[in-house]
């Protein structure tokens, strides 16, 4: 008889899933150790068993109050995430939507409409209102002249001339 | 006429999937099929009698916290027992150390054969002590052998170790256990 594999057994024949042969019995009258081994496991699984009967339904009742707690804790404290997310998703649209104060014009389409949009206000001015407003205004990049192209001040008095005669025909 | 093949809905699996998809009453299923097993484990464990209510509750609470990491590959019994072995030992920690073993605190013997009474006490109080005395997982192998009747598989899957190790805890804890109790 192996002892080790008599131990092995011992709590399935305890939990009611095995039980000894006769020579299982034989070996148990002989065999101190395994009789002492058995017979712990039986002290083991009787401990406990006088014990008052714990309430069951309070215990239940309890664990159910308190697991029900615990979700709408996780519940709130997912709503409270998802706000928080949503908030920083929103500053971060605005923030990557906000047009630059320097640098080139807004390259969204409704920026270029707004820059087409017409003037009401000027229609009602007269030629020379109207050139007086031009003057205070600088021309557009690249509508100017180059910058190596020299200007009426930079003429000579007969260079004036000519230019003068040409303009007249 | 056919005959329903689906899983058995009274096991502790289907029990446990029908508390995930929301039935309460699955829960308390399995509260009533374990608390006396745990109560009794956690009284074998060191527990006092005034505490294994409230340690029993506890454990179950964190149990279906955590049922997700219940992998079905250990007995839920066997797993709730290595959570109450947890959770006392969290106790323990906790009183720093103070024994929670409390013997002052059993019911008095039955007077129609007080002696026969008072020995069967004394041999339960020296079992206690003895498995008091012993370190966690050798107590918790032995425990689990005792009074689940589970195999050393079952058992290293519950206590997060192997099948040699828990076998070598339990040998320990029998030779132990002869000297301090037989």
């Amino acid at each position: 008889m192996n002892c080790e594999r008599l131990s092995d057994r011992m709590p399935g024949v305890l939990a009611g899933r095995d039980h000894w042969s006769r020579e299982d019995e034989e070996h148990l009258v002989v065999c101190a150790d395994c009789r002492s081994e058995w017979q712990l496991l039986v002290r083991g699984s009787a401990l406990g068993a006088e014990l008052p009967g714990l309430d069951v339904s309070r215990i239940s009742a309890e664990v159910q109050r308190r697991l029900a707690l615990a979700k709408r804790a996780d519940r709130n404290r997912r709503r409270g995430w998802l706000g928080l997310g949503l908030a920083a998703a929103a500053a971060l649209v605005l923030v990557i939507a906000r047009p630059r104060s320097t640098g080139e014009a807004p390259a969204s389409p409704i920026a270029e409409q707004a820059l087409v949009l017409p003037v009401i206000e000027l229609d009602s001015l007269s030629a020379a209102e109207l050139q007086a407003v031009l003057e205070t205004m600088e021309p557009p990049m690249g509508t100017n002249s180059t910058l190596d192209a020299p200007s009426l001040q930079d003429l000579d008095d007969h260079q004036l001339e000519r230019v003068l005669r040409s303009l007249e025909g | 006429m056919g005959v329903s093949t689906g899983p058995d809905p009274s096991t502790d699996a289907a029990l446990a999937a029908r508390y995930r998809s929301g039935d309460e009453g699955a829960a308390a299923a399995l509260v009533a099929r374990h608390t006396a097993a745990i109560g009794r484990f956690l009284y074998a464990s060191g527990a006092g009698r005034s505490d294994i209510e409230d340690l029993v509750q506890e454990a179950f609470y964190r149990a279906f916290r955590k049922l997700e990491f219940w992998r079905e590959h250990a007995s839920f019994r066997s797993w709730l027992f290595s959570i109450a072995a947890n959770l006392l030992k969290d106790e323990y920690r906790r009183r720093k150390g103070r024994t929670m073993l409390s013997l002052e605190d059993r019911d008095l013997p039955d007077q129609s054969d007080p002696h026969a009474e008072l020995a069967a006490n004394e041999a339960e109080d020296r079992m206690r002590e003895g498995l008091a005395g012993l370190p966690r997982l050798q107590r918790e192998v032995f425990l689990m052998r005792s009074q689940l009747g589970s195999e050393y598989d079952e058992i290293a899957v519950a206590l997060g170790t192997t099948p040699g190790a828990a076998r070598v805890h339990y040998h320990h804890a029998v030779k132990r256990l002869k000297e301090l109790v037989v």
